[in-house]
């Protein structure tokens, strides 16, 4: 049974087809679904009943929802707190698991499904203006800390992967990020050529606190970042490839795939 | 600051924080200043007064009166096409149609706005189609020209198109000149679009909007080819002025600094915003473009059927209705497409009028309308489609209702000739087909028109059809949705406003399409019911407000004359006094605006996004420039796409036939570089001119740059499918040191968008230097070619020796190069173009972040000289870096091919350049990148 996937669209969402292609080079069976469709609970276009209830992962990929500009993913938020927000408890209790990235990810953290450290669904952390004042588009390199509870990572120590965002700086108070390194709840930190976490621009491209790239709720089935792994799905997206074919360590697959795969093997089982 | 602001700083001021022109600015005396309230809350609230629904406008006027009337409404027609309008008020047919739709005989405002709209030059290309008369003082002209041409679109640019389409048997492209992008396949499943559009205008007044919109207008040309199309990728080239030079603009317009900053922030917001990537970027500078110029283009794919039905054509019926999907109506951009070619004069900031001809852009709201549209047409629901741009609803309505026209006229004809010949349901295909000599032009290739009625008369649909041989439209205005009241009714028909979108649907299908836009968050309206009336009538508040014959709007308009005068140019070759020592002047060379790196503009726009990037902008971990770039269109497919461009602006000033034909060589160049090759390119042409109908020199310069792009073209076999004109490229402003008008006229220039289609991306390659000790080899041979070279410019010369591209020594290098390439045996390409083999090696090093050690002996080719050899701009050239103990099967490869190794990667950072048994450049790659970071920075 191929598990099946939500990526979830509204106004100014961008990078669901690519997400969904992820998911589906990797044993999902994945669909775009807007917004709507699961507030009324069905697709006119697909003339079909649509609940959040038949999907056993949930995906809210990158993009500027309603533009952004009121603040990264806060309209999103309103959207789902108001129209669904039973609907996400009940998947959320049943232990399924959540992806966000980028726009996904400031909509996770900016709803409180992230960090979520006491249990509690409140903002307790944020994503903010990168210190450079622009949106950057580069590759970033990025290291688990520790292996973390994170379900989605798991045998990634390392991996390079774009970000593109003008809101990515992880910040929370001095105590939070303790927490969260403590809990093992900091997924991934971007990190120099040598592998070391680095606050420095431009291997740290947003100035994040502490280098934070990518965090998980304490289940470790929540988990947001704001690289796009999506990006990486095939050996030849990387920035380098060129010169890994030549050196002979261009790999056999995308490697930002190994992240896609491992929530659709979670649900497997 | 305890005084006054003087009006001078007052202005300064507000010129750095904003643009005047589009931005209000409130000044506050310091002792009244209340820091709890600030400037308090400004509602952006429009109060229009309640305008007529229309005026009539009386025409019939002496030729005075009615040039006085073209001026005063922005109309931009000339005298003969005024009196063109004039006559159609005294036809009596005419006036007898208007009387009974309860018309008077004079025109109302709306049917004057409609003809400008659509007899502008932004929307027929008058010049283009003109009869171009050619005079060359040259006695050994090498362009080729005949005396007369009639229309440069339809005597250079399209023939050259079909020559290459029947020369090389090419049965890959499906739409050229046609629709609102030309087509081609992909492979059998996947068709591409492409596009480049220009606005210059509007960004020239407001560079975010301008350029915003730019985009946002680009890639709803290509999203509206055919039923609908996916954007896989936005493309954006400039030239602008260097920030420096115009040192006595007047406080009032925007400064060149900020031009180039809030172009590139408008799309930067687009492309993000749409989830498109930017990648083809390419900022150049020449100070005669004080009317910048801003390219925007697209790239787009769409399955080649859905369910049977072919995606690339338009079909349209009477009884057909047309829905506008997307934005509001409002007043922006209103006279837009003839503002465009009306003078950028020194008071047309100061011009309201001009004003409203900048948009206001939206791009969640086109996201919307796109992602709403691809729905719609994968459920079948979509016929045809036209974006609203340049004339808005006037220009989408009236050439669908056109397009219903010309459909109507044809089939019409195909039925009587069925009639005489006796064809009918009965018939075979082929019978049916081969009856239709006279009738349509069955041969056609890259028609979609053709094709489209080609369909219906193999369906058997051509059989059943009900048709007069007209087609018209009945526009309804009532229901549109506005941004604020107080529109009159030409004002919503012309208007550019954003986002919106045209479909045509059959009827009994727009319960479903007005669901599915709903449930998608997208408004959309009915605007026009297709019939065969062969009137286009408009309605607003159950008024007639406008009606007009569709065979008068788009009749042919009385053809412009233009005149062209060659004078060869009588600039001299420089005489520049040899340095032993070149370090200094290799650096600065690298560093000027027009080769510097621009990384800061790059990472800016996201270029990963959609996930199929593969050369990208920035390459090798010495993050060097990429002059192509690639990726996958379509991420189920294995096949790539590499973008590039030609453009040496300055050689036309020698010899403008030249740099047309180096223009595509070098275009295609770029795409051999990143790993393509010659199978399947085809091109977009941008032309930028000063009027060439007020001058001789410039309409000379025009027809032979198009002449030699199209030369190169014909000989690679590399055809156009698209193209745009900008034929008022001149500014004039108030120089606040003398007081007096300048005038600023831009250099002509033809900016030449190359697309590559590969079979994967197995040859990718790119141009950071890979492995120390691995052999640099320059492929094609330096020449003393060095006019209008970057090193001639910065020495203050503009020389006379412009590279001349020699296509038979090119050609094999450009079949072969690919060869070593996808052997493996190529371990870094760069193509050698702007600042020669200077910037090129330059830029190898700094991309792969290792140095060379070479020397220029095995090059020298009787040069003598170093200079001439690191900065000469020969065309057709490379650099390209091969594993030291492969190299002999690497030459093999390119046997026949000058090849010449001249050193080796180094594996420190020392950047060593020898000639003559002495070093003439000796710097290191970090001093490299310092410096190729350049002069323009924010």
């Amino acid at each position: 049974m191929k598990p099946k996937v939500c990526v979830l669209r509204t106004d100014g969402t961008n990078c669901d087809r690519e997400t969904k292609y992820a998911f589906n080079e990797v044993g999902g069976d994945a669909e775009i679904v807007h917004l709507n469709s699961i507030i009324k609970g069905y697709d006119p276009a697909e003339n079909r009943q649509v609940s959040l209830d038949q999907f056993d992962i949930l995906a809210i990929p990158g993009g500027f929802s309603y533009g952004d500009y009121i603040g990264s993913g806060k309209i999103f938020v309103v959207d789902l707190k108001h129209f669904l927000e039973d609907k996400i408890n009940d998947f959320i209790d049943k232990r399924k698991p959540v992806i966000g990235i980028c726009n996904g990810f400031q909509v996770l953290v900016k709803y409180g499904l992230l960090p979520r450290v006491n249990g509690e669904i409140k903002q307790t952390t944020t994503l903010t203006y990168n210190d450079s004042g622009r949106f950057e588009c580069r590759w970033v390199k990025l290291v688990q800390p520790r292996e973390s509870k994170c379900i989605w990572t798991k045998g990634i120590s390392s991996i390079d992967l774009p970000v593109a965002h003008g809101e990515g700086k992880f910040v929370a108070p001095p105590d939070l990020i303790q927490r969260l390194f403590d809990e093992d709840q900091v997924v991934f930190q971007y990190a120099n050529s040598s592998g070391i976490a680095t606050t420095n621009y431009p291997d740290n491209p947003n100035g994040s606190i502490q280098a934070i790239a990518g965090i998980c709720d304490p289940t470790g089935l929540i988990f947001g970042l704001m690289p796009h792994p999506e990006r990486y799905n095939r050996p030849m997206n990387h920035r380098l490839a060129t010169l890994q074919k030549i050196k002979g360590t261009l790999p056999d697959h995308g490697l930002g795939l190994d992240i896609f795969r491992n929530g659709v093997d979670y649900c497997r089982g | 600051m305890d005084r006054r602001l003087d009006s001078q700083e007052y202005f300064s001021l507000i010129r750095r924080l904003g643009n005047p022109l589009i931005n209000q600015f409130t000044r506050v005396d310091s002792q009244e200043w209340d820091s709890q309230i600030g400037i308090g809350f400004h509602y952006p609230d429009v109060n229009l007064p309640k305008p007529p629904a229309f005026q009539y406008i009386d025409v019939n006027l002496d030729d005075e009166g009615l040039i006085r009337l073209s001026g005063e409404r922005y109309l931009a027609l000339n005298l003969a096409e005024m009196r063109t309008i004039k006559d159609l008020t005294k036809d009596p047919i005419f006036i007898q149609q208007r009387i009974e739709a309860g018309l008077e005989e004079r025109l109302t405002d709306l049917e004057l706005e409609v003809l400008a709209q659509t007899w502008s030059e932004h929307c027929v290309h008058k010049k283009f189609n003109g009869k171009w008369i050619y005079v060359s003082d040259d006695t050994d002209d090498e362009s080729g020209l005949p005396n007369v041409t009639d229309s440069v679109f339809k005597s250079i640019i399209k023939p050259a198109t079909y020559a290459i389409i029947a020369d090389r048997n090419i049965d890959w492209l499906i739409s050229v000149f046609e629709d609102n992008s030309g087509v081609f396949k992909i492979n059998e499943r996947i068709n591409g679009s492409h596009k480049v559009e220009t606005h210059n205008h509007p960004s020239s007044l407001d560079g975010f909007g301008g350029a915003n919109t730019g985009v946002g207008g680009v890639i709803r040309d290509n999203d509206s080819t055919g039923i609908f199309m996916d954007i896989v990728s936005s493309q954006w080239w400039s030239i602008f002025v260097n920030p420096t030079s115009y040192r006595d603009l007047s406080l009032d317009i925007q400064s060149p600094l900020r031009t180039l900053e809030t172009v590139v922030g408008g799309v930067e917001d687009y492309g993000n915003k749409m989830g498109i990537p930017t990648m083809s970027v390419n900022v150049m500078f020449d100070d005669s473009y004080l009317k910048c110029a801003v390219g925007v283009g697209a790239v787009a794919v769409a399955p080649a059927e859905i369910n049977g039905r072919k995606t690339h054509l338009k079909d349209i019926k009477p009884g057909y209705v047309a829905y506008t999907l997307g934005g509001k109506v409002g007043k922006d951009g209103i006279h837009g497409a003839t503002g465009s070619s009306m003078d950028l004069s020194s008071d047309a900031e100061t011009s309201s009028q001009v004003n409203q001809s900048v948009q206001i852009g939206n791009p969640i709201i086109e996201k919307n309308v796109f992602e709403t549209q691809r729905i719609l047409a994968y459920k079948g629901i979509i016929a045809a489609s036209q974006d609203c741009g340049a004339g808005g609803w006037s220009s989408a309505l009236g050439e669908l209702a056109k397009l219903l026209d010309d459909f109507e006229s044809k089939r019409y004809g195909i039925q009587q000739r069925y009639k005489y010949c006796g064809i009918d349901e009965q018939s075979l295909v082929e019978d049916r087909l081969a009856g239709l000599e006279g009738v349509l032009e069955l041969n056609s290739v890259g028609s979609p028109f053709v094709e489209q009625l080609k369909y219906e008369i193999a369906s058997g649909e051509i059989f059943n059809l009900e048709t007069n041989g007209r087609g018209g439209a009945e526009v309804d205005l009532t229901y549109v949705i506005e941004k604020y009241l107080g529109l009159t009714s030409w004002e919503k028909i012309v208007s550019e406003a954003q986002e919106r979108e045209v479909v045509v649907v059959k009827k009994e299908r727009s319960a479903e399409l007005e669901e599915i836009c709903k449930h998608n968050n997208v408004e959309a309206v009915k605007i026009a019911e297709f019939n065969n009336s062969g009137m286009l009538k408009v309605i607003d508040q159950n008024m007639t407000v406008g009606l007009l014959p569709v065979q008068f709007l788009h009749r042919g308009l009385p053809q412009m004359i233009i005149y062209a005068h060659h004078r060869p140019c009588n600039y001299r070759e420089p005489e520049i006094t040899e340095k032993l020592d070149l370090t200094n002047t290799f650096l600065e060379l690298i560093g000027r605006a027009n080769t510097q790196l621009f990384d800061w503009i790059l990472t800016r726009f996201d270029h990963e996004v959609q996930g199929g990037s593969v050369v990208k902008p920035l390459v090798g971990k010495g993050m060097g420039k990429s002059d192509a770039i690639s990726y996958h269109p379509v991420l189920t497919e294995k096949e790539v796409l590499i973008e590039s461009l030609g453009n040496n602006l300055l050689q036309g000033d020698i010899d403008a036939y030249h740099m047309g034909r180096n223009n595509v060589v070098d275009s295609i160049g770029r795409i051999i570089s990143a790993g393509g090759n010659l199978e399947k390119i085809c091109f977009n042409g941008n032309t930028l001119c000063p009027k060439p109908e007020t001058d001789p020199s410039v309409a000379a310069k025009v027809i032979r740059m198009l002449k030699g792009s199209a030369d190169a073209e014909i000989y690679f076999g590399t055809p156009r499918i698209s193209g745009k004109d900008s034929t008022s490229m001149e500014r004039s402003y108030i120089s606040t040191e003398t007081s007096r008008e300048v005038r600023v006229k831009a250099r002509p220039a033809i900016v030449m968008s190359g697309l590559g289609v590969v079979e994967d991306d197995s040859t990718a390659t790119t141009a950071d230097f890979k492995i120390p000790g691995d052999a640099v080899y320059v492929i094609g041979e330096t020449r003393d070619e060095l006019g209008a070279s970057e090193f001639y410019q910065m020495k203050g010369f503009i020389g006379r020796n412009v590279p001349k591209s020699d296509f038979d020594e090119i050609n094999p290098r450009y079949n072969k190069l690919p060869n070593a390439i996808k052997s493996g045996l190529v371990h870094s390409c760069q193509y050698v173009g702007r600042a020669g083999l200077a910037l090129a090696l330059a830029n190898c090093s700094i991309a792969g972040d290792m140095g060379l050690d070479v020397n220029l002996d095995n090059i020298d080719n009787n040069l003598g000289r170093a200079d001439k050899i690191l900065f000469s701009e020969t065309t057709g050239r490379f650099v390209v870096s091969v594993l030291q103990s492969r190299t002999r099967e690497f030459e093999e490869k390119m046997q026949g091919i000058y090849c010449r190794q001249i050193g080796h990667v180094s594996s420190e950072h020392g950047f060593n350049v020898n000639y003559q048994g002495r070093e003439v450049v000796r710097t290191t790659v970090p001093e490299l990148r310092a410096k190729n970071k350049g002069e323009i920075r924010l």
